[in-house]
This record gives C-alpha cells, structure tokens and sequence, in this order.
C-alpha cells in the first residue's frame, strides 16, 4: 500500500512494482498526472496489477482490508461494489447494510485521470466470482469510462450491474474537486452515463439509498 | 490552472515558438501606448480564461493607436460568459495565408497524450472534428518514449498542411510536445497556427492549462500569478484553499469526498430544494478545515440553510462537530443547519452537536431526511 505525499508517490509505486509484491493500491491525491502517465504505462508492462491512487483501498470484508475504508460500514454478504469515490462507496454500503446486504469485495478505485485500474478490469474479476452475485458500479460525472463500461457489461458479463452516477447538479466546466471529474464538451455527463447503462439494460439508481432497494429488489429480496 | 492566452502565448515564445509582437495593457491609455510602440494595424484581445472571445467581441482589429485606444475602452470591464475582462493584449495584425490547428492534450480514455493536427483551423475546432472528423488527425504518444519524428512527419502529411508550411509546423510540434511535458500542462492548444504570407508558421493564439497538482514544481510559472475568481465566494475559496463552486441556489452544501458532495448536491435536488454551492472539506478534514469551509459558506447571504453531509472515513465525525462549534461560536450564524454524521466516530460526533450545539442545528440520521430537512428549513427561510 503507497500512502505517501503526492510528490514522492510515483517513486513509492514504481519501487513496489520493482518488487516482487503483485498488487499495489496506491491511496494518495494528488500525484501530478504526468507522473501516473509513465508509472500507469510502465505498470502495464509488468503485468502486474495497481489500484488507484486516490482511493480508498479494496475490502473483503471479514478477511482482509488493504486501504483507509472504516471497516465497521461494511459487512460479508455477496455483493460487489466498485467505486471512484471514497466517500460515496460508504455511503451505499451503509445503505445495504440498512438493508441487511454485505459485500464481497468492495473496491475504491479512485477519482484521478489516470488510475491502475478501471471499471472495466474490476468488473471482470467480479463476474469470474464464485463469491459475487451483483455488483454496484458506483461512478460520477467526468471521462468516458462509465460509457465504456456499460458496452463491457452487455457484451461480457452475466454478474447483474446496478449503477449509480453522481454530479446530475454540477455545472458545465466546473471542476468538482476531483481532477477526473471535469466535464468535457457533452459527453462525461452524468445524464449521458445515465442514459449509456440503461441503454444496455443497467438500472441506475437516483440516490444512493435508491441503489440499495434495486439491488434488494435484483437479489429477490 | 488555465493560463491567460498573452501567458500561454510567452511561455511557447520563451521555448522558440514564433509569436505576433505584443504588449498587455489594463487600461486604454496602456493600449494606445502599446499600439504605437508596435506599429502598423493591430489586433486587441480580451484576456480571459474563457473561450468564445471573438464571438462574445473581445477581438478587434485597430488601424492605429487611437482605435486601439477604442476597442481596448469597450472590451475592458466586459463580461463574457461570467469572466470579466481585466486585461487586453495587443499585438501586430498578421498577414495570413492559411489557419491550421494544433494542441496536445491529455486523453483519459487511452492514459496517453494526444496530439492533433488540422489544415482546418481558425474556426470552432470542435465543429471541424464533427463535420470533417478527417481534417482533424489525432496520434497517440508513448509518454515513455515521447514524441518523435515520424509522429511529426506523419501528422503534417496526414493532416494535409501546406508544402511550405510542413517544416515549421514539424518543428513546432515538437516543441508543442515539450512544452505539454516540461510544463505538466493537461493541454497546450494553438487554434489558429498560422502560415503568413512570407511563408512563417507561427502562433495566433495559446491556451494553456497546467496541472494543479504539478505546481508546486513549475516555479517558472511563479511569475504567472494566481488569477482569482470574480465571485466573492469562489475567491474566498480559493485563497483559503477550499475546494468551492458556486452554483445558484440556497440550501448551502458541506461535505466530504467529491463524490459523496455531488450525490448530496443531486439528492437535494430529488427533494425539491437547490443547492448553494458545492464544497468539499475533502479526506481527513480538521476542525480548523471545517471553520475555514463553513465561513466561505455563511459568507453568502444567499444560503438559507445548511446542510452538513459527512461520511467519516479518515475523516473524524467528532472533529467535523468540533469545528461546527467553534465556527458557530466565531461566526455566531443562526441559519438552521442540518447536520448527518456517520462513520468514524460517529457516536462522539452526534453526542457533541446533541449537547452543546445551540437550538438551530439539527441532527440527521440519514443522508435522504437530512437533505429533505434541509430543504424544508431553507423554504421556510425565503
């Protein structure tokens, strides 16, 4: 786990990768996006796998935690959750967890441009497992990897999806705190993510305790 | 960050690229001044950090000082789109032959940077890239190998520019290419390159934005200055180091995590209210943060009511609640404040606001009744 200041963060996360450590999950905000530009292309060239930065971490909850989220949100159950915002991916599984649904694993995979992982690979790990019978996809205005996604799930998985997209209130070219989450031109809107997964047959739900009752209602609770 | 364009137009100079000479001025006696000092026809350009200046008549072109001294009058104090003009730059009118485009940007799709190229330019290049997607030629860069030759000859030939013109635009791309990477810029953007009528390729215009989590390391951009925002909020904010936008209504917002914020400012919107304002106190917030926060946000007299979402994680709850206190105590605001604590801490938190708040902050369990409550105390307010 790379939990130091942004400056010196792609050194920390090039110097795992050099190891002989498999998973890196990279928790700072900040790091200069040029940096991630050569630490993600280098990453991909080793094979090897980086979660973040600017996240919360990954969490299976009751076996192990790897990351800042606060365990006692979470509980074992078999739902999935990916997430790019720390805070919101609390706010759901309390919302679940109103609902008596635990989670599987539940990953943070951060608000940056350029981040280790995307939906798309972590959907995939979660469609492979056994463990896993729905997933949340939890994302927010900003880039095009909510749209990407939505063609993955139609094409690729049989692990139903429920969505949730926040940023419907902010302005056009306003940043919103993240540097990922910047509206470019139409595309990158939270109504046009919206629109991208119902298109494919993705509930996304308008709150995040209206995600909680569509997963209720998908697991036939 | 987005730079102004004469800053934009100064740093692509400083690294060899051929511009228009210039002078800024602020006022139209500095205008009249520099038009002389130039010579000849002029062009005076609003600097904003916004695009649409032409459009919006933030753009002349002056016959002699006394015209420039004109147009600077009535282009100065001008609001386009929300950003007033407090400065202009004049420069020597060029003799065009031809207008191409050229920018590198930062493409989050492919977490690569983008080159882009058009014998098409001078006009809305997004129009361009929509009617004649083929005048518009994108190429990928390795950022681990950079920008190379052949990406540049495979540009200029693909993007159809001029014979006479190919070896300075060639240079100017790469040079374009350094400037993306030595000023950790998420964009570098000339739209028009020009081709003169004595065959020199050189840069109308610039519109640069650097990376604001690099700054700390671009210390040539010190001299830049900190453009602040014209709203009285927003530029609070920014001197304060809060992450703050404005928006237009009055239920005021504070929470933690961009994301968590957003969803609060939408499901404020489901219950029928308008939010204020998007802040974010951000990961791990202090009770001296929250202070700072909550004065940016009591400092608008449009908020009617607060709400206060968070959701601890590295964040403590009891902080968050000790801050609430002591900027009340501080600020001595009476608005009613709605207040939802969960997370780390969560227990400390909501005993402290139950204690020892005073009667106008009211606590939540849920993010839905809080902001519904909220928005019933802000309607009652107006």
């Amino acid at each position: 786990m790379v939990f130091v200041p942004p400056r010196f963060a792609a050194d920390a996360i090039l110097e795992a990768l050099a190891s002989p450590v498999d998973t890196v999950v990279a928790i700072t905000e900040g790091i200069p996006a040029h940096d991630m530009l050569r630490v993600y292309t280098h990453m991909k060239s080793t094979g090897k796998t980086l979660i973040g930065p600017n996240c919360p971490g990954v969490i299976t909850p009751g076996v192990a935690s790897v990351g800042i989220m606060p365990t006692q949100v979470f509980q074992p159950g078999r739902v999935g959750l990916v997430s790019r915002s720390g805070t919101l991916t609390y706010q759901i599984s309390k919302e679940l967890a109103l609902l008596g649904i635990g989670q599987s694993t539940v990953v943070g995979i951060g608000g940056d441009p350029v981040i280790g992982s995307s939906f798309i690979d972590i959907l995939s790990r979660f469609d492979a497992d056994p463990e896993t019978d729905l997933v949340v996809m939890v994302g927010e205005i900003g880039g095009s990897e909510e749209e990407k996604a939505a063609d993955f799930i139609a094409a690729n998985m049989s692990t139903p999806v429920v969505g949730y997209i926040a940023g419907f209130q902010a302005p056009p070219g306003k940043q919103m705190g993240h540097a990922g989450a910047i509206i470019t031109g139409s595309s990158g809107t939270a109504a046009a993510k919206k629109e991208a997964l119902e298109a494919r047959g993705v509930r996304v739900g308008e709150s995040p305790t209206e995600v909680a009752d569509l997963v209720r209602q998908a697991l036939g609770k | 960050m987005d730079l102004l364009e004469y800053q934009g137009k100064r740093l692509l100079a400083s690294r060899g690229i051929e511009i228009p000479q210039g002078q800024v001025a602020e006022t139209p006696e500095q205008a009249r001044e520099a038009a002389a000092a130039i010579g000849g026809k002029v062009v005076v350009k609003a600097q904003v950090q916004i695009g649409g200046r032409g459009k919006a008549g933030g753009i002349k072109l002056a016959e002699n000082p006394d015209e420039a001294y004109e147009h600077a009058k009535a282009i100065l104090g001008m609001d386009i789109r929300g950003h007033v003009v407090k400065s202009v730059w004049i420069e020597a009118a060029s003799a065009i032959k031809k207008e191409y485009y050229a920018s590198v940007t930062f493409d989050r799709a492919e977490r690569k940077p983008l080159v882009m190229l058009s014998a098409v330019g001078g006009m809305d290049i997004e129009e361009v890239a929509v009617s004649q997607p083929g005048a518009l030629v994108r190429r990928h860069i390795d950022p681990l190998i950079g920008f190379q030759a052949h990406d540049a000859r495979w540009l200029v030939y693909h993007a159809g520019i001029d014979a006479e013109a190919m070896k300075g635009t060639m240079a100017i791309l790469h040079t374009l290419y350094d400037a993306f990477v030595s000023l950790d810029a998420m964009l570098v953007e000339i739209n028009p390159l020009v081709l003169t009528e004595d065959d020199r390729v050189i840069a109308l215009d610039a519109k640069v934005t650097i990376d604001n989590n690099a700054l700390y390391r671009r210390t040539e951009l010190a001299d830049v200055g900190d453009i602040l925002p014209d709203d009285p909020q927003e530029r609070m904010a920014h001197e304060r180091g809060v992450t703050y936008v404005k928006l237009d209504g009055d239920v005021g917002i504070l929470g933690n995590g961009a994301g968590l914020v957003m969803s609060t400012l939408d499901v404020v919107a489901l219950a029928g209210g308008r939010p204020a304002n998007f802040l974010d106190a951000g990961g791990g917030s202090k009770a001296d943060e929250v202070v700072t926060a909550l004065e940016v946000l009591l400092s608008d007299d449009k908020v009617k009511a607060l709400l206060i979402n968070i959701f601890g994680g590295i964040t403590r709850c009891d902080e968050v609640a000790e801050g609430l206190l002591t900027a009340l105590d501080k600020l001595g605001a009476t608005l009613p404040i709605v207040v939802r604590l969960d997370g780390t801490n969560e227990d400390e938190g909501r005993a402290i606001i139950r204690d020892r708040a005073p009667s106008n902050v009211v606590v939540e369990s849920t993010m839905l009744s809080a902001a519904a409550k909220a928005v019933e105390l802000a309607k009652g307010q107006a």
